[in-house]
């Protein structure tokens, strides 16, 4: 027994349009029992509408109601249909979609329209107005396609550089997407969809004049223009912004748009464990190599424990092309977003830290401290961990050597403070560090994989043959030895180069 | 082991084994049936090299961060090579250190070994007694490297005046190895051998 599904949600109804609701609920069971094929695949959608009289703030004075369609149907049926059921002649409303206007022959399925899609009613005479604006309606045969589906498409045909890989399967389900960070609700990387509106009121009663070309089209703003439809607005210029696809989004949703994540449509297998998965990340490399998520938050999450990021004046902490291609870095560091919470926090704070040691800062050398200190002389050797707001630890060390802070030249053991009553309290403060620090210290080093770097102290791990270690910090390069923790030399490689009895 | 490098280091074993050159026998992996991180392979000795005929084993370690970082590689099979340790086996070479990418594989891994046997970088070694002797008495090296590939890769040029010389020392009661690296470290001078060994 199939099932007869109708429901309209009028949220400000007159007595009038109750009336033709009612007339149009039989209309539907008429038309739904005798003559619609088929009820699978429709979906629920929302229509908005922005009401012609007068009305100065539309979002108070919209009517919504929520209406199921089928995706086979055209734009000048479900243009009648809202029409019916908001009491209004079809001639007098307009759809609008994602910046542009429906046509009358446009499928809805090829709009991507799916459950809790929200469109817009706006008063034909309203669209008049701006007739110097929009010419998608007159342009013959030339369908208004929504500004996300023009983009995606652009983004394939970008991605179709060398035509003779063999490709797109877009007859399966893979059709490309935007992807988005979804914050608050998934906290993962989702499927994402581009919507526009209006810059001045933000409403998405909006069309464009120009479709959007390039990420910097959408992502800096005022660069295209439209026309505001909601009644009172003047608003000119568009505002792009992008929702998760995996659910309706409320007020506080926050998305962050991920460029360089991208449909697989061209199922090109991954740099690292050689599946092919249906989301990737693609490098911007020249080879555009792939890697899918799962492997790109394992990578992030790698080089940020071994500090392979890479500080770059321009783009932060970022990184690269994992094949080691030229000029890879990834431009847009929201990408690390996908560690996960916790440890893109860790991100912004090595980030932190690196940028402040390539401005001539030092990080405290206390085990489980590592806050970044800037010193404020250049010239002043004794750095204090300033405790303050939950960070720091109040360790007085040496800007050269890393050891607690001492007088005179570096690597001399620090005299026994004989005589030195007045200032008593506070070296012995500082002994006391310095003790607990080193018996740390060689509690740390003693048989272990990972010993810090001689030369900026951040861990590096033994990995491979010989004693000749390589700091692994980008930043750094520091070549030193494994066994006497000071610089490669000629005396370590005649002597133990590699570890006697050494084995892997 | 990790889920990537599980279910990539299955990929490349399978590719190892399909390439052209495990068909020709030259390159060869194996490993234990559920255990991706301990491989064996195998290279055979390149043509018109003092390596020639020679199998040699090596132990790979897969890191649980492969393919972020490198296999680890040593030479099971005893070697004389400038840029591999007469003693441990260890490697030096750029790729499987600071040079490693994640695009490349262990195929790669064992063709880039088989091209060092072919072209040593005595500029950058990791043995420093066989580059010293690799770039001042290269007859001598390749003497050398010869025998350690007859005597411990299986290969076929048989020196009998070089094993005259180790039987000589082992029968002052050394040890056969330890015998072999002191002559091979002194350009088997019997004397300076013994001298080495007693010191
Ligand atoms: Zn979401
Ligand atoms: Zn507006
Ligand atoms: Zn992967
Ligand atoms: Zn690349
Ligand atoms: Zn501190
Ligand atoms: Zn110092
Ligand atoms: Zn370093
Ligand atoms: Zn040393």
């Amino acid at each position: 027994m199939r099932s007869i599904s109708l429901r309209v949600a009028v949220l400000r109804a007159s007595a009038q349009q109750a009336q033709f609701v009612f007339v149009f609920v039989c209309y539907y069971v008429i038309y739904e029992v005798l003559l619609c094929p088929s009820n699978m695949d429709r979906v629920l959608i929302s229509v908005k509408l922005i009401q012609s009289q007068k009305l100065s703030k539309c979002a108070e004075n919209a009517t919504v109601m929520t209406v199921h369609i089928n995706p086979s149907q055209n734009g000048g049926e479900l243009r009648s249909e809202v029409a019916r059921l908001s009491g209004q002649s079809p001639a007098d409303i307009r759809l609008v979609f994602a910046g542009k206007l429906i046509d009358d022959v446009q499928i809805m399925e090829d709009l991507r329209i799916c459950e809790n899609t929200m469109i817009h009613a706006v008063p034909a005479q309203r669209i008049q107005c701006h007739s110097d604006g929009p010419k998608t309606i007159k342009d013959e045969g030339v369908k208004p396609q929504p500004v996300h589906v023009l983009m995606e498409s652009r983004i394939i045909d970008e991605d179709q550089r060398s035509p003779e890989t063999p490709d797109v399967d877009l007859a399966s389900s893979l059709h490309p997407s935007f992807y988005v960070y979804c914050k608050s609700h998934c906290r993962s990387v989702q499927p994402g969809k581009l919507r526009v509106c209006c810059q001045t009121c933000k409403d998405n009663a909006f069309i464009v004049k120009e479709d959007p070309v390039c990420w910097d089209d959408v992502i800096l703003s005022n660069r295209i223009s439209g026309s505001c439809l909601v009644p009172g607005c003047q608003g000119q210029k568009a505002e792009f912004f992008f929702k998760c696809s995996s659910h309706a989004s409320s007020v506080n949703d926050q998305f962050t748009v991920l460029p360089l994540v991208k449909t697989n449509t061209r199922r090109v297998i991954c740099i690292t464990c050689a599946d092919i998965l249906t989301s990737v990340l693609v490098f911007p490399c020249s080879a555009s190599h792939v890697m899918c998520l799962d492997c790109f938050r394992q990578y992030c999450r790698l080089c940020l424990d071994e500090r392979r990021f890479i500080q770059s004046p321009e783009l932060g902490y970022t990184l690269p092309c994992p094949a080691g291609c030229e000029d890879s870095l990834i431009k847009d560091t929201h990408h690390f977003l996908v560690l996960g919470k916790e440890q893109y926090a860790r991100y912004k704070r090595f980030g932190t830290e690196e940028y402040l040691l390539s401005e001539g800062g030092v990080l405290c050398p206390s085990p489980g401290c590592g806050a970044g200190i800037l010193p404020e002389s250049d010239g002043e050797s004794r750095v204090e961990c300033l405790q303050e707001e939950g960070f720091g630890c109040g360790f007085v060390f040496c800007r050269n050597c890393h050891e607690a802070y001492h007088e005179g030249e570096c690597g001399q053991r620090i005299e026994e403070p004989h005589g030195q009553r007045g200032s008593g309290s506070e070296v012995d403060m500082e002994r006391e560090r310095r003790a607990r620090w080193e018996s740390e210290e060689s509690k740390r080093t003693i048989g272990e994989t990972s010993k810090p770097c001689p030369n900026c102290k951040v861990p590096v791990e033994r990995n491979g043959g010989c004693m000749h270690m390589i700091c692994s910090r980008t930043q750094c390069k520091y070549e030193w030895c494994w066994i006497c923790g000071i610089e490669w030399n000629m005396g370590c490689l005649e002597d133990h180069w590699f570890g006697a009895g050494f084995l892997l | 082991m990790a889920n990537i490098a599980a279910g990539r280091i299955q990929r490349e074993l399978r590719e190892v084994m399909n390439s052209d050159e495990a068909i020709k026998n030259q390159i060869k992996i194996e490993f234990p049936i559920d255990d991706y991180s301990e491989l064996q392979g195998e290279i055979i000795g390149p043509p018109e090299t003092p390596y020639q005929g020679g199998r040699f084993k090596l132990h790979i370690k897969v890191p649980e961060t492969y393919p972020f970082n490198p296999p680890q590689v040593k030479f099971v099979t005893k070697i004389w090579h400038p840029n591999i340790s007469s003693v441990t086996g260890a490697i030096c070479l750029d790729i499987l250190k600071d040079q490693w990418a994640a695009a490349m594989t262990l195929r790669t891994v064992l063709l880039s070994l088989q091209a060092l046997l072919a072209d040593a970088e005595p500029d950058d070694p990791q043995d420093a007694v066989v580059a010293k002797q690799y770039k001042d008495d290269h007859d001598e090296y390749i003497r050398t490297a010869k025998h350690w590939t007859t005597v411990y890769a299986g290969g076929n040029t048989k020196n009998q005046e070089l094993e005259q010389k180790v039987k000589q020392i082992v029968e002052m009661g050394f040890e056969e190895t330890c015998a072999r690296e002191a002559l091979s470290s002194s350009c088997w001078d019997v004397a300076k051998a013994i001298e080495n060994l007693m010191s």
